[in-house]
């Protein structure tokens, strides 16, 4: 922020901000937080208790917690390594490569539920094989859930985490090796320490979207109670005949992505990293 | 000295590497216990030969020889990677990872060769304390100053106790009031190192301080070797000569006057300097005067004009004295100062321009 | 609102134009200068047979346009109780309709339509259903409504009288999900409308329940209160009651009420 260098520069001395920065700026928080306020003003606060603690509210939200969990673990797991690739190896970080990583990303979720079914439905590429020689069929699982949010997620980890190597110092990496370390032990205790803020919001964002995903699941996994029915799969099942049991839910879901998002970039983490 | 007598100990390198249009191509023998500076202008492939000798690129062709093992030979399909070698590295900008504390960066190397976390530490706190920096072992890197940060690194690599030991550009990240500082403390450790240690630098006074032997690169190839004196004296290329214009007196020093070998008195700051010493002082720090100057310079001496060598942007003027000195001035103060062959003047120079340090153990 | 309360005055403003020039005020209908549009919100089962019905209507009165707007019947009464701009809803079911007549926004709906449940499966039928029982077989997968929406109820109290006890695979939101999960072989079956079975073609095998087991759905149709178009409201809602709709209709697959 720029201030005037004057003796007595207290807060109240710095320069007017443009209008035609400030205007359309605080139009977009006030367009961000209107749904929000709408969705608050409307809860069902005095029956928020009764209907949260609900067997089926319950079950949703476990089942939201595990999954998600699952598919970002999932995502970490395979996209460290991806990330890692697309940073410093020519055969990964290509224009293809880089398409299809960001794919999910633009894709309509729905869309991309059906390019899941087309690739793991018992008449998929791969899921034919599955279904015809072994009996396995992806759709209407748990683990449906868990891949279709995986994929629906893994960009926002890959694409942050890519970032972040690309641009560290290789020359750490170059003097740990000349200490004697092996790649490994560079990666996790030069790189890794050096990336790990990316590597926490990488991982946040892709949770929170993974806890987040609607049409991917819905399409490829289907939605059954206990099952496969996500928190946001409940909230749109729920809209039609309870509204006040939809919005209940989305509040839940609200305040989940609030607290983490929160705590991301606040002392929480920094806490950690130390 | 003989090809297997010298392949035994120390650096023995044969090395072509073709980068682009760049290649390098050159011999390089780096003794055990003593210092060999590689002094060359930028783009003179230093660091390439500082990267493949670490092993952080392959030699094109030639192979490399390290207290006698072969640990890259291309025709044989050698290649020993960098944490196999036993080369101590301090890069220019030190690299010390922010995420560790002092005390784990110089630990490091040793637990990455598997020695236990305590017995690491251990040795680490012991090497420390040998740089004078142990109550340093807490702080992270971004909070040291650029000295420290020197010390840490040659900590950090001396802690693995290398076969050998390349330095790059070891002075160039620090401010010049360190620098002199932290150059004069680096030649007591080098002293203390056995194995072979080379020393990349674009500045001639990090070479005629801390080097034994100067190997001058340019554009990729040797064009001359030998020690700091005699390449000091005979310059065999331009960009040597000038670059060695640095004047280098040797003298025996007393309360911070230096009496030199050829019997000119010499102020200079450090007082407890005492006995043998090299004192050395750039061209350009020298002033030449028609009458004797008055002022704060203490360093004043009657001199005579030998000869003058006109360079793109300045007049090289050698006197002589005592002492005998080599002086940079502009070609306007060169016109001003009619200054000839035979004309007499007065040199001075400030003691705080003038570099000094003790002379233990050098040759000659 | 704003767009309800300007939309007359537009209309205003181009009529005086048209008069000012000198055009006679009868040549309107002709140049469509006064072209009138009549908007419809009718439940997405009724995709077929409506966008049929609105060109007949439309060819029937010339300088009428209709405007069909396809969703959820939950969602489409949402959104006439929160003041969309529609003239007329028809619902696939009483009980999403009783909500817009609640709200003061529809009198006198009228039943136009029944629709009855099917049973289909992809076409090559991979796991042998011949009735409605062999959805209860273990390993055959299911795809239902979910019982929130009218199809899933529906589906829901005809397992129920069958005395049928089926766990679907998945619950989906919409009756086209669950058509195209079987016509793209996810499912072994699924429980859809008979409209919906009928519009799937070859890509669907229809397997019938008797008249006697079926449970059907009402579809009823209403003019939205304060409709910019009352007259031409009416006339749409009479022509779908109608015989002019009722081939259409039939053909589609529903039943007369």
């Amino acid at each position: 922020m720029t201030t005037t260098t004057t003796s007595h520069g207290r807060r109240g001395r710095a320069r007017a901000l443009p209008w035609y920065v400030l205007v359309p700026g605080s139009l977009a928080v006030v367009f961000l937080a209107l749904p929000v306020a709408g969705l608050l003003g409307q809860a069902p606060w005095g029956r928020m208790w009764t209907l949260l603690s609900a067997p089926a509210s319950l079950e949703a939200l476990r089942l939201s917690l595990a999954t998600s969990l699952l598919a970002t673990a999932v995502a970490v797991a395979l996209g460290l390594p991806l990330a890692w690739l697309m940073a410093h190896h020519h055969l990964f970080n290509g224009a293809w490569v880089r398409a299809l990583v960001t794919l999910p990303l633009v894709l309509p979720p729905v869309v991309g539920g059906v390019a899941l079914l087309l690739a793991f439905g018992r008449r998929g590429l791969v899921g034919q094989f599955l279904y015809d020689l072994l009996g396995v069929q992806l759709p209407f699982t748990t683990a449906a859930v868990v891949m279709a949010e995986a994929f629906v997620a893994m960009p926002f980890f890959v694409i942050t985490v890519e970032g972040a190597l690309r641009s560290t110092d290789r020359r750490y990496e170059q003097a740990a090796a000349t200490l004697g370390a092996g790649r490994w032990t560079t990666f996790r205790r030069v790189t890794m320490p050096m990336i790990a803020p990316s590597l926490v919001a990488g991982t946040v964002l892709c949770w929170a979207r993974a806890l987040g995903e609607f049409g991917a699941t819905l399409t490829f996994a289907g939605s059954f109670p206990g099952v496969t029915q996500t928190l946001p799969l409940a909230v749109y099942a729920a809209l039609d005949v309870d509204r006040a049991q939809a919005i209940a839910l989305s509040v839940v879901l609200l305040a989940v992505s609030v607290v983490v998002l929160v705590a991301a970039r606040g002392q929480f983490v920094r806490g950690l990293l130390r | 000295m003989t090809a297997t007598a010298r392949a035994r100990m120390g650096i023995d390198a044969s090395i072509t590497t073709r980068i682009g249009d760049f290649v390098l191509d050159l011999d390089i023998v780096a003794a055990p216990g003593r210092v060999t500076a590689v002094l060359g202008p930028n783009g003179s492939g230093k660091t390439t030969l500082l990267n493949t000798l670490a092993g952080l690129e392959p030699v094109g062709s030639g192979r490399i020889i390290v207290n006698g093992a072969l640990v890259d030979d291309a025709a044989a399909a050698v290649f020993v990677p960098p944490e196999r070698r036993r080369i101590g590295v301090v890069f220019q900008d030190f690299l010390l990872f922010p995420s560790m504390s002092v005390a784990d960066n110089v630990a490091f190397g040793l637990t990455s060769r598997g020695v236990r976390a305590t017995t690491a530490r251990r040795s680490a706190q012991a090497w420390l304390s040998r740089l004078g920096i142990a109550d340093l072992a807490a702080r992270r890197p971004a909070e040291l100053s650029g000295g420290q940060a020197q010390r840490v690194a040659m900590a950090r690599a001396l802690a693995l106790e290398p076969d050998a030991l390349l330095l790059d550009e070891p002075l160039a990240a620090l401010d010049v009031g360190t620098r002199i500082e932290v150059r004069r403390e680096l030649r007591e450790y080098l002293a203390d190192f056995t194995g072979a240690t080379l020393l990349v630098t674009h500045d001639p006074l990090d070479a005629l301080v801390l080097a034994d032997e100067v190997v001058i690169l340019e554009e990729g190839r040797v064009t001359q070797q030998g020690s700091a004196a005699g390449v000091a004296a005979r310059p065999a290329t331009d960009y040597v000569a000038a670059l060695m214009g640095a004047n280098l007196l040797r003298g025996t020093a007393s309360e911070g006057l230096v009496t030199t070998d050829d019997g000119a008195c010499v102020h200079v700051v450090d007082r407890t300097l005492l006995g043998p010493v090299v004192v050395v002082m750039r061209p350009e720090a020298i002033s030449l005067h028609v009458d004797r100057p008055e002022g704060s310079p203490r360093n004043v001496w009657p001199v005579r004009v030998v000869d003058l060598e006109s360079r793109i942007d300045r007049m090289m003027v050698r006197v002589e004295g005592p002492p005998d000195l080599s002086v940079a001035i502009t070609l306007a103060a060169a016109a001003d100062l009619h200054v000839a062959p035979g004309s007499a003047l007065w040199a001075s120079t400030k003691a705080l321009d003038i570099d000094a340090y003790s002379r233990p153990l050098m040759g000659g | 609102m704003t767009r309800r309360a300007a939309l007359p005055g537009g209309i205003l403003a181009v009529a005086l134009l048209a008069s000012s020039c000198g055009g006679g005020l009868g040549a309107g209908s002709e140049d469509g200068a006064t072209r009138v549009t009549v908007t419809v919100s009718a439940a997405s089962s009724l995709t077929g047979a409506f966008t049929e019905i609105a060109t007949a209507f439309e060819r029937q009165n010339p300088g009428v346009a209709v405007r069909v707007n396809l969703g959820g019947s939950s969602a489409l009464a949402e959104q006439i109780n929160a003041g969309a701009p529609v003239d007329v809803f028809a619902s696939a079911s009483a009980s999403t309709m009783a909500t817009v007549v609640a709200a003061g926004n529809a009198v006198n709906p009228t039943t136009f339509a029944r629709n009855s449940l099917a049973v289909v499966t992809p076409p090559a039928n991979p796991a042998g259903i011949t009735s409605l029982s062999d959805l209860a077989r273990p390993g055959v997968t299911v795809a239902v409504c979910a019982p929130q929406v009218p199809c899933g109820s529906a589906a829901a109290s005809l397992l129920d009288r069958a005395g049928i006890r089926v766990t679907p695979a998945t619950l989906d939101p919409d009756v086209k999900a669950v058509l195209s999960r079987v016509t793209s072989d996810e499912v072994d079956a699924g429980i859809v409308y008979v409209t919906d079975a009928r519009a799937a073609g070859a890509e669907a095998h229809t397997v019938e329940i008797p008249t006697s087991e079926n449970v059907s759905t009402d579809y009823l149709i209403a003019v939205v209160e304060g409709s910019d178009q009352v007259d031409w409201a009416r006339s749409f809602v009479d022509f779908v009651t109608g015989p002019g709709a009722r081939a259409t209709l039939t053909t589609a697959g529903f039943e007369s009420p």
